[in-house]
């Protein structure tokens, strides 16, 4: 349901970043996007999420040519996708509610659903008493959490996630990794990108591994493959 | 509409931090000036349009023949006015006797006019037209010039032409003016909503990929952009009340030989539209323009 063909991507008129990748997602997959600093990975998510296009290639995503869509074509592709920011990108004005809610108030939801849903899932991540404060009075875990949060309260088709959790200590981490993957198991496809490496040796969900601008795909399950340095 | 009023409350919903003030508040101030300006505009090009054909509407309708004074002059006139009887566009022809006279030409004998007795005086003619028509005035000057050679006609041509002419120019004027301001307005408020979109890039990028339709967020620029102009649309159009009143009190004092009633219902019904024009050119210009720029964007 997604498929990446021989897709290029360079900045400006500087070297390719990603070169020549292809590789398929299987709907309700789950994969960890490896790869050392530099390598691309917040690239490729920019490519997943839609943010930008490709300077070759082909991407398919739930069985349409991104390419060949209008921007009008493309909105009902993004608010299928979840996205966890690298840095976070909360909208600073507005109350840890009013961010979560945003991705629902985005698809029009009445608002009395919203105050359910947004109520119920900041509980569940433990933000139950911090819903009116402003994203910069809180610390940056729970920043994080609402991050999280965001991306996954309208139950998306996808999820990406950039190193989401990199800046949690391990409870809450692996509390926000089950939350993840309950969702998976709902049928979202879920990618994370991440080098921490206690996180890689927990779940051993099949790696995507980036290095020089090519891709590589790693499935620790699968022994024949398993080489041990795709972290 | 709605919405607008009632928002008070906090800042809610706007996604786009536009609440904070970052320099485009001037809008208000803008738009209560250009609110007033296109009033005074309005307002100043009706009323001098009035004044003026207050002014011709007594000539307008009418003409002046002139019969030099002579032993023939009051059978001339008979003539003349059985003629005048015959043409279908006039109304009426009236002989000015001396009375009349004498005191047209009063004021430029100071006090003398007891001895008109002894002066020739020409034998006047006025002539009421139902409709003023080029047609008519040669059909009149044709039939008198057959009568006579030495009859003078006076229809007042250069003098209306003159006057119709300053009234229209005065109506192109407000109108050009009314344009400029608006262009103005709408050149002014495409630049605070490209400022504002430009200072606010990330937030809009972020609603953009989280799948925001682009009237999702033009909505928000949108409503923006009405509340401040609906603050300023109502400072100047309050302003503009308070020069009349002013304008009103003073009048006495001034003098001046403006009308001030008696106008058309559309000319008050355009003057009352000036704001609702205004303030619907800022909702279309604020709406157009975050459109062309989303449209810019992947
Ligand atoms: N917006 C950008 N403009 C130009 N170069 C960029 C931009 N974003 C990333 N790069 C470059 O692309 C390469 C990959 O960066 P990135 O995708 O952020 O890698 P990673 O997330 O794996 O650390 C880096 O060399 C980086 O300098
Ligand atoms: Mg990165």
């Amino acid at each position: 349901m997604i498929r990446f063909e021989h897709v290029g991507l360079r900045y400006g008129i500087g070297p390719e970043v990603l070169a020549d990748i292809s590789f398929t997602l299987k709907p309700g997959s789950f994969h960890f996007l490896c790869g050392p600093s530099g390598a691309g990975k917040t690239s490729l998510m920019s490519l997943l999420y839609l943010g930008r296009k490709p300077t070759r290639g082909l991407i398919n995503m739930f069985d349409d040519d991104v390419g060949s869509l209008t921007r009008t074509e493309l909105v009902p592709l993004r608010q299928q996708i979840g996205v966890v920011f690298q840095d976070f990108r909360l909208l600073n004005h507005l109350s840890a509610f009013d961010n979560v809610a945003l991705p629902l108030r985005i698809c029009g939801r009445p608002e009395s659903e919203i105050k359910s849903h947004v109520h119920e899932l900041l509980e569940w991540v433990g933000l139950g008493d911090c819903m009116n404060r402003l994203p910069a009075t809180l610390s940056g875990g729970q920043q994080q959490r609402i991050a999280v949060a965001r991306a996954v309260i309208a139950r998306p088709r996808l999820l990406l996630a950039d190193e989401p959790t990199g800046n949690l200590d391990d409870e809450i981490g692996m509390k926000l990794m089950s939350l993840i993957e309950q969702l998976n198991r709902m049928g979202t496809t879920i990618v994370i990108a991440t080098h921490n490496l206690n996180i890689l040796e927990q779940f051993r969900y099949p790696r995507l591994v980036l290095n020089h601008g090519q891709l590589r795909v790693f499935d620790p399950q699968d022994e024949t493959n398993f080489d041990g340095d795709a972290a | 509409m709605n919405s607008i009023f009632i928002h008070k409350s906090k800042d809610a919903h706007y996604d786009i931090p536009l609440h904070q003030k970052l320099g485009t508040e001037f809008l208000i101030m803008l738009l209560a000036l250009m609110t007033l300006l296109c009033l005074l505009a309005t307002s100043t090009s009706m009323v001098l349009g009035k004044a003026l054909s207050q002014w011709t509407s007594g000539l307008e309708n009418s003409l002046t023949i002139e019969i030099p004074a002579g032993n023939n002059a009051p059978a001339l006139a008979t003539s003349i006015e059985r003629a005048l009887g015959e043409i279908d566009n006039v109304k009426r022809a009236t002989r000015l006797n001396r009375d009349d006279i004498s005191g047209l030409i009063a004021p430029w004998l100071g006090g003398l006019e007891s001895q008109l007795g002894d002066l020739p005086l020409p034998t006047l003619i006025q002539v009421d037209l139902r409709i003023r028509d080029a047609e008519t005035i040669a059909t009149i000057r044709k039939t008198i010039t057959n009568l006579s050679d030495d009859v003078r006609i006076d229809a007042y041509e250069t003098w209306l032409t003159d006057l119709m002419r300053l009234t229209t120019t005065i109506r192109l004027v407000a109108l050009a003016l009314l344009i400029i301001i608006l262009v103005i307005t709408a050149m002014t408020i495409a630049g605070a909503v490209r400022s504002r979109m430009a200072i606010h890039h990330e937030e809009l990028r972020l609603l953009h990929i989280m799948g925001a339709e682009d009237r999702y967020i033009a909505k928000q620029f949108r409503n923006y952009i009405l509340r401040l102009s609906l603050r300023g649309v109502v400072v100047g159009s309050c302003a503009f009340v308070l020069l009349l009143v002013l304008f009103f009190i003073l009048k006495p004092q001034t003098g001046l030989l403006i009308p001030t009633d008696h106008h058309s219902l559309a000319s008050y019904a355009f003057i009352a539209a000036v704001p609702f024009i205004l303030i619907i050119l800022s909702f279309l210009t604020a709406q157009n323009t975050v459109m062309r720029v989303l449209r810019a964007m992947p």
